[in-house]
């Protein structure tokens, strides 16, 4: 089963810490989903955040692309990150399964 | 015997929810001591038993083990309060070193190695590495306040 982990509080220390403790756990095998509210847009669309760039290597760690809230922002926020960027993301999809994560965190 | 949870406190200590955490610790602790007692001789203390509460700090939950944290009288010291299961119950008290660095909070190790002037960790609280979190986790429930 997985963790769910939400980042929603708009400061860079919240988010990269709550990024840097999925980041960790699925170094040690842990299945993380991680969901961006968009509260942390404005952090995700700075180049200098540390949030930029950790999300830039979710492949890295085997972690699926985060999930955006499904609405117009997200895919106007899609569309205005750089490639390799916005690759890492995706929608949140339309059902989502609670019994499919054994823990939901938020930061 | 059921799997003790692992608390991931992550709210400042003012927190409504930090306060929960620890009556919640407390009442488990307490409910479980008669337990703890019969499995005494062959239960270990380290945090990865996983038949024993673990409690781990990260974020804003730093704060609590930041011992120059004054308050007037009429607060409660929830820092104090965490102390007292650790000598009551040898209970651990882990803090994650880099969200207890990033809010000034230091031990006396990391203060050299980071030329920090002072320590100011509460006595009963350590600085882990994150992966320590991991590696407690260890099929827990994992409930965060």
């Amino acid at each position: 089963m997985s963790i769910l982990i939400k980042l929603r509080t708009p400061t860079e220390l919240a988010s990269y810490e709550g990024c840097a403790l999925a980041m960790t756990l699925a170094t040690f095998g842990q299945p993380v989903q991680l969901y961006l509210d968009a509260a942390v847009f404005n952090i995700l669309m700075n180049p200098k955040s540390r949030l930029f760039g950790m999300m830039q290597s979710l492949d890295l760690y085997d972690m699926p692309k985060a999930w955006l809230p499904a609405d117009v922002f997200s895919g106007w926020v899609l569309g205005m990150l750089p490639q390799d960027l916005a690759a890492q993301l995706t929608l949140e999809p339309e059902v989502i399964n609670g019994n499919d994560f054994s823990q939901i965190l938020t930061f | 015997m059921t799997t003790a949870p692992l608390l991931l406190i992550t709210r400042d200590p003012s927190h409504p929810m930090a306060q929960l955490a620890f009556r919640f610790a407390k009442a488990y602790l307490e409910s479980h001591t008669n337990q703890k007692n019969d499995n005494e001789e062959g239960g270990s203390q380290e945090n990865s038993n996983p038949n024993k509460l673990a409690v781990f700090f990260y974020g804003d939950g730093a704060q609590t083990a930041n011992r120059l944290r004054w308050q007037s009288a009429d607060v409660t010291d929830i820092t104090k309060l965490w102390q007292s299961l650790v000598e009551e119950y040898h209970l651990e008290l882990p803090v994650c070193v880099s969200t207890a660095l990033s809010r000034g909070i230091s031990d006396s190790d990391n203060s050299r190695r980071h030329e920090l002037l002072g320590d100011n960790l509460a006595a009963g609280f350590s600085l882990v590495g994150l992966g320590e979190l991991a590696t407690m986790m260890n099929d827990r429930r994992l409930l965060q306040f």
